[in-house]
């Protein structure tokens, strides 16, 4: 049961130190409104435009190739943590899967999916 | 094993993983919208992870094979997911359609 | 050396990689070297399999076993490929989309189909089902200008990705139970701890749902008629023998095998299968008047005899299905060059399509006559021993109502296939030119007539290699 309370604990304690934290500015601080402060951020650059639009679906086809490269890197993770273990083979191993991945890669290039069009 | 863990026991993960997978089951059997169901499915392989890894760290924590299994899991479901939304892109270019009640081409 | 037992996999993978960068470079004209390229993969990777052939082991950490039943789908799935790819070459170099991909997608299927048979650890097997499963949503979709093609496409991946996750919920139990995914462990477990949880009822019904799924079996066919029509009609004829007796032998390797410990649970939920799958698939085709939605409904009628050998269970019946997997490949390799013939000259998919063909190319006519025989099982054809075998091991185990259920569905084919038959000798041609049969067609049609007839005729032999090849003694 103990360690629900430490749960309730930290909850609390997160509650208090935000409504603190915000309570405190609000008291201190000097009020000017301006209708350009309720902006949303954009990196200090002045937004444009509805943040509603459509995508270009090239993004899509990016995002596709994106996400499976991206997962197959997983078995790399392991396999670096072993690396010692396996030795030479399991280098070689790896290399293969690469090269499988670098099929699939040469594949997207020469089919023009990585330009922008 | 960490105390915090040990404390939850197996049977709160399992049902929250069936939940899940209830929850993505009846998704996948009920939208109609085509990228919904695939949301869905991806729910209910989420809710295998769960459980694959959830059975491995209470039940055999010494080995890993629940896990690997998680692993391959989560990267065959990058693959399907990919296929799967290449598959909706098309159909909706050449048919402007999403719902899968109006992709009714074949029937009996 | 683990890899020289999964040489004939190495060389369809890497022709199928070379393939793929083919496919990327050379232009969309000059690709008609593709289909050769792939043929000889297949061949080549048919003679790997010879030095390992007669040799048991198990290789990757007990997640690849090498047997005689391993060995047996092998050089069937590879034959497999051979008939596909020499039955697509005319079709697929006649479309805009490009066919390089299509042989790459073939090659890759194959390989997954390959190792369905061959694992005993339930990762590899779904990893094999995966692989198929993930090429076959593609190929389903290939003709992307058809809007049937699209909608075959997106209704089998959907369809499927439910049924492989349910699948995957299903062995997530049975890992939980077991505490491993090796068959070969799970079914050592003492048959008392595996019988009694209902846990393990539920994960039973799941695996059920998900492999049935895959071969069509009713209640989880929907998804067969609709991707057989819209699918290219090559693709059609892999559909029906490929994925299906991949499925069909990792479900060997997983029921009667691996959870032999439940056998008298799904032994009686196959039986029921067997006989509604049997009654819809060939009631249902009766009223089909596409030729490519026929023959889906009767491959789903098929494997529901095949599933009266999984309710049965023994030795006998087991061996039977390999049998019939056998025959049934032949058949629907041969019958298909020629629906794929009539599709790609334009004539069509109806049967009514079909009229006058005995006067437009009589051989071919003939040759698929033989086919249908076989697949009603009148004797002197490969059908006939095929059925004749699950029969029997049903009647030996006391399944007598499900014999008589298959015999009576074999009078109930006769019903549509003779449609066919009727058409193609009775009825006057509207177009009487003749149809001439291109050389690979012409083989595997050639082909499959002829297995079909040397299985019927001359069976012995090949009893005697599924008796080696036998998982169950």
């Amino acid at each position: 049961m103990l360690s629900w309370v430490n749960v309730a604990i930290f909850l609390i304690a997160g509650v208090v130190v935000v409504a603190v934290g915000l309570g405190m500015a609000w008291l201190l601080r000097p009020s000017y409104p301006d209708p350009k402060k309720l902006d949303p951020y954009e990196c200090g650059e002045v937004p444009f435009g509805d943040a509603q639009v459509r995508f270009n679906i090239r993004y899509y086809i990016f995002a596709l190739i994106f996400v499976v490269f991206d997962i197959e890197s997983v078995f790399i993770y392991p396999w670096a943590v072993l690396f010692r273990q396996l030795g030479v083979f399991g280098f070689f191993e790896m290399l293969v899967f690469l090269v499988i991945l670098v099929v699939g890669l040469v594949y997207a290039w020469k089919k023009k999916v990585l330009e922008w069009v | 094993m960490t105390a915090a863990v040990s404390q939850i026991p197996l049977a709160y993960v399992l049902v929250f993983g069936a939940l899940l997978f209830g929850l993505g089951l009846y998704g996948a059997l009920l939208r109609t919208n085509a990228v919904r169901i695939l949301m869905s499915i991806e729910l209910m392989l989420n809710a295998v992870n769960i459980n694959l890894v959830a059975f491995n760290q209470y039940l055999s924590p010494g080995y890993v094979n629940g896990q690997i299994f998680s692993i391959f899991i989560i990267t065959v479901a990058a693959s399907e997911a990919a296929v799967g939304l290449a598959i909706i892109l098309e159909v909706v270019r050449r048919r402007n359609v999403i719902d899968i009640d109006k992709i009714n081409l074949l029937k009996w | 050396m683990d890899y020289l037992y999964i040489l004939p996999e190495l060389i369809i993978v890497a022709v199928a990689l070379v393939l793929l960068v083919g496919a990327a470079l050379s232009p969309k004209d000059r690709q008609g070297y593709m289909p050769v390229v792939a043929t000889a993969g297949f061949l080549a990777a048919l003679v790997a399999v010879y030095p390992a052939l007669g040799q048991e082991t198990n290789i990757f950490g007990r997640m690849i076993t090498v047997d005689g039943f391993a060995q047996f789908f092998k050089v069937i799935f590879l034959i497999v490929g051979v008939l596909v790819t020499l039955s697509s070459a005319g079709y697929m170099s006649k479309q805009k989309t490009s066919g390089g991909e299509y042989y790459v997608l073939l090659m890759f299927a194959v390989t997954g189909m390959i190792f369905m048979a061959s694992s005993t650890d339930l990762l590899a097997i779904w990893l094999g089902l995966e692989l198929v499963s993930i090429s076959s949503y593609i190929l389903a979709g290939y003709r992307r200008e058809d809007p049937k093609s699209n909608e075959a496409a997106i209704k089998y991946f959907l369809m499927g990705a439910i049924a492989s996750a349910v699948l995957l919920f299903g062995l997530s139990l049975v890992y939980g139970y077991t505490g491993t995914t090796n068959l070969v462990d799970i079914a050592q477990i003492e048959t008392k701890a595996l019988a009694g949880p209902a846990v393990l009822g539920v994960a039973m019904f799941m695996l059920v749902a998900g492999f049935g799924f895959k071969v069509a079996m009713v209640p989880f066919h929907m998804w067969a008629p609709d991707a057989y029509e819209g699918a290219p009609t090559p693709v059609t004829a892999f559909f029906s023998i490929g994925p299906k007796a991949a499925g069909l032998a990792a479900m060997i390797r997983i029921f009667p095998v691996g959870l032999s410990a439940l056998t008298s649970k799904w032994s009686l939920l196959f039986a029921i299968i067997a006989a509604v799958t049997m009654t819809v698939g060939n009631l249902t085709a009766l009223s089909q008047k596409n030729i490519k939605r026929m023959m889906a409904y009767s491959s789903i009628a098929q494997v529901g005899y095949i599933t009266i050998g999984l309710a049965v269970a023994t030795a006998a019946s087991v061996n039977a299905i390999m049998f019939y997997i056998m025959a049934y490949v032949f058949i629907n390799a041969g019958l298909f060059s020629m629906i794929i013939l009539l599709d790609e000259r334009g004539i069509g998919q109806k049967i009514e399509d079909y009229a006058g063909l005995s006067q437009r190319a009589p051989v071919a006519a003939a040759a698929m006559v033989v086919f249908f025989i076989a697949l009603i099982g009148i004797p002197f054809t490969s059908g006939f021993f095929a059925k004749f075998f699950i029969f029997a091991a049903a009647v030996q185990s006391g399944f007598m109502w499900l014999a008589i259920i298959l015999a009576v569905n074999s009078a109930i084919s006769v019903g549509y296939y003779y449609g066919v038959v009727k058409a193609m000798y009775l009825d006057a041609p509207k177009d009487a030119s003749p149809v001439k049969v291109p050389r690979a067609l012409g083989a595997v049609l050639l082909t499959g007539a002829l297995a079909t007839l040397a299985l019927g005729v001359f069976s012995e032999p090949f009893i005697r290699l599924i008796g080696l090849a036998s998982l169950l003694r």
